[in-house]
């Protein structure tokens, strides 16, 4: 037991657990958002919203974990979501989506496209749909400075790391990659890093600012926290969070590369045994011309390992295909019972909750075991 | 419940009442008895008021009701009436119905939207009729707020000159801006930057020397779910691409006279990004403020022109240039749109223009 706390440790599957800190209290009422771009669930209790719009994170807090166990599948998803929000299938979108594993219940950030509304709903595990009004909640609200470069206009990304909130985002006139580093205790007092990072991307072999994040998560290896990052076309970038300082230039190492094409849209980490993975779904851009499945919706599992790749990094990092266009190795595996996931979680040790379609737009939220 | 249940069978249908606020409506039902088990005046649980009445979607082709829209229920003086959490939507029909209880219904139709005028595009960045084949990206603009949706990314297409739409060009990432009047449309980056695959694979979605058509079809809809006014086609040809650093060296000045309000003109060998542009770019006075005044370009944004509010002091101005004033192609002041870091760095690129004017 005490080998295989060492080995997930030295691999990152014990990510910080601390609750997100404040020094004041949370405000009653209703927060002003303009814009639902994405949402995470964190640790006690929160559910952190990125709006892009407002150049702002919103953390609100959430009811206490009923901690009953995920039994449900719920399929014609968006219909049902329609429904209770009274219009038709075509004027409903599923934005985002995450869970809170602690109480087995699902977050879906949607959207009505009539009146240009967003809402949260929540689904439990017996596959109830309610509304999680935002009307009159616990929240707090975290500006993020708009820097000498212009506002951003869309958060791609943010997670809580357990010491500081990492925020992804891009602007709708320059292609950039933004990122903000709040640090606790989450005020608006609070110091903020807003920096672009340099990543090396693979596939045509440069180093580059430009790219806009679009799925970050934190990570831990051997007591040293990293922010792994995912950028369309498609390669992961780990950066050491202690390179996030004021004015410092942050250099990131390339360690997997996914191959063009593809964007990234969830990612997480599990263990399973004594191995360790990061499970990371995509969007396949022309799906059509070289599909990788029935769907444009792909997984895939990537060890660790290669997430902890000290020599094999930027030109020499893991690629899925091989120069023939054949799997490369055993570390990158396309998962095919998660083809067609639009959106994923993990849920528990052993399964991940997941919103998938079946190829002709029916989509089905269900749980799939983690591979 | 089946005490409940045999008085509801006796009851009036439920009721639409209009409220002066969002969301317009309240439904009531007046309980026979005025009781609900365990509930007195006040907040009624939500599952349990279901069972009750609920107010559903209501699809007149399929006789079928919807799932209970979200809301929230009260008991006041003996009538039940349930508050939807939002407005209904517009010309959808919605039925008030009695789980169990057939025929003590009542429907209701939220207002049709008003006609408005049809909503067109009525600006396209850029505005020039050949632009470089690594262009990163279109501006529209609506005359009206646009619905947003992903579908976009499928309505609008690229056609090369033969009317065949070009696969897959855009970043599928929507960006619209606050009133949702103008659209921010770029090609997907994989596919313009060389050497990535994407664009080893699909090719680049402009081709040098070519033609082609950027089509709004009528099909995209307006924020009121209306098609637009008509289909809206930019012809354009894509010319050599573009890919080095935005020099403003080359900018040629028009220098305005002391004491007029005539306007100062800068040309550019190539267009700029106009938004871009606006943000980056100000012109500072004599005294080291910014000079008040208005920004407008010229044909194809091949020329800017800055016309002050009051007339131009003799002294020496500075046209102060931000690091992200870029042309067509992303190539900014700083740097060009595709740069290895690895490599050597330019030279520090000239970027602020200063300039006299003389008595």
């Amino acid at each position: 037991m005490f080998s295989r706390m060492m080995i997930l440790a030295a691999l990152g599957l014990i990510l910080a657990s601390a609750k997100p800190a404040f020094s004041a209290s949370l405000e009653q009422g209703k927060p002003a958002i303009k814009s639902i771009d994405v949402i995470a669930f964190q640790p006690g209790g929160f559910l952190l919203i990125g709006d892009g719009a407002a150049g702002q994170v919103v953390l609100v807090k959430t009811p206490e974990s009923t901690g009953k166990k995920w039994t449900a599948s719920i399929d014609n998803l968006k219909e049902k979501i329609a429904d209770r929000l009274g219009v038709a299938v075509k004027d409903a979108e599923i934005l985002h989506f995450t869970v809170d594993s602690s109480a087995a219940t699902a977050y879906l950030a949607v959207r009505r496209l009539d009146t240009k509304s967003q809402h949260i709903l929540t689904i439990d595990g017996q596959g109830k749909i309610s509304e999680f009004s935002l009307d009159n909640v616990a929240y707090k609200t975290i500006p993020l400075p708009k820097g000498s470069k212009g506002a951003i206009s869309k958060i791609t990304d943010l997670a809580w790391t357990g010491d500081r909130l990492l925020v992804s985002g891009l602007a709708n006139e320059e292609f950039g990659c933004k990122l903000f580093c709040i640090y606790q205790p989450l005020e608006k007092s609070s110091e903020v890093i807003l920096t672009s990072a340099e990543t090396y991307h693979v596939a045509h072999g440069k180093w580059e600012t430009k790219a806009p994040m679009t799925v970050l998560m934190p990570y831990e290896e051997n007591g040293k926290k990293y922010l792994v990052g995912a950028f369309s076309c498609t390669p992961l970038v780990k950066y050491p969070l202690e390179s996030f300082q004021k004015d410092a230039k942050v250099k990131g190492q390339s360690v997997v590369e996914l191959g063009s094409g593809n964007k990234p849209l969830h990612m997480f980490t599990y263990s399973r045994g004594d191995k360790s993975y990061v499970l990371i779904n995509t969007f396949r851009f022309h799906h059509a011309r070289k599909p990788f499945g029935p769907s444009p919706y792909w997984t895939a599992r990537i060890d660790t390992s290669a997430i902890a790749e000290k020599d094999n990094i930027n030109e020499k990092a893991l690629r899925r295909l091989d120069a023939k266009g054949e799997p490369a190795g055993d570390q990158i595996k396309i998962i095919t019972e998660f083809h067609g996931v639009q959106h994923m979680e993990k849920l528990d040790a052993a399964n991940a909750l997941v919103i998938q379609e079946d190829g002709k737009g029916v989509l089905t939220l269900k749980t799939l075991a983690l591979p | 419940m089946i005490t409940l249940l045999a008085a509801l069978l006796f009851a009036a249908p439920p009721s639409f009442e209009p409220l002066p606020a969002p969301p317009g409506i309240q439904v009531c039902l007046k309980l026979q008895g005025g009781e609900l088990p365990g509930v007195k005046n006040g907040r009624v649980p939500y599952d349990q008021a279901t069972q009750v009445f609920y107010l559903g979607l209501y699809d007149r082709e399929k006789g079928k009701v919807g799932a209970p829209l979200f809301g929230s229920y009260e008991l006041r003086q003996g009538i039940l009436v349930f508050k939807p959490s939002h407005p209904l939507a517009a010309g959808k029909t919605y039925r008030a119905l009695q789980p169990g209880i057939k025929n003590n219904h009542a429907d209701f139709t939220a207002a049709p939207l008003p006609p408005q005028p049809a909503v067109q595009v009525v600006r396209i960045y850029p505005s020039a009729d050949s632009v470089p084949a690594n262009l990163l990206k279109f501006t529209l603009y609506f005359s009206g707020p646009m619905r947003q949706s992903r579908e976009i990314f499928d309505q609008i297409e690229l056609r090369d000159s033969q009317g065949k739409p070009v696969e897959d060009p855009w970043r599928r990432t929507e960006l619209w801006s606050e009133n949702d009047t103008r659209l921010t449309l770029w090609f997907h980056p994989g596919r313009v930057k060389v050497g990535v695959n994407l664009r080893e694979q699909l090719g680049p979605p402009l081709t040098p020397f070519k033609e082609y058509s950027l089509v709004i079809p009528r099909e995209m809809l307006d924020a009121s779910g209306n098609p637009l006014g008509k289909e809206h086609i930019k012809r354009f040809r894509a010319t050599a691409e573009v890919r080095e650093r935005l020099d403003t060296r080359q900018w040629k000045l028009q220098l305005p006279r002391a004491g007029t309000r005539e306007p100062l003109r800068v040309s550019f060998p190539r267009a700029v990004d106009p938004l871009l542009f606006n943000r980056e770019v100000e012109l500072l006075g004599p005294d080291g403020k910014k000079v008040a005044g208005a920004s407008s370009f010229g044909l194809q944004e091949q020329s800017w022109q800055w016309t002050p509010v009051g007339a131009w002091p003799v002294g020496k101005y500075q046209l102060r240039v931000g690091d992200d004033t870029a042309d067509l192609a992303g190539n900014t002041v700083e740097r060009p749109f595709e740069v290895d870091l690895s490599s050597p760095a330019d030279d520090s690129p000239a970027k602020n223009i200063s300039f006299q004017i003389p008595p």
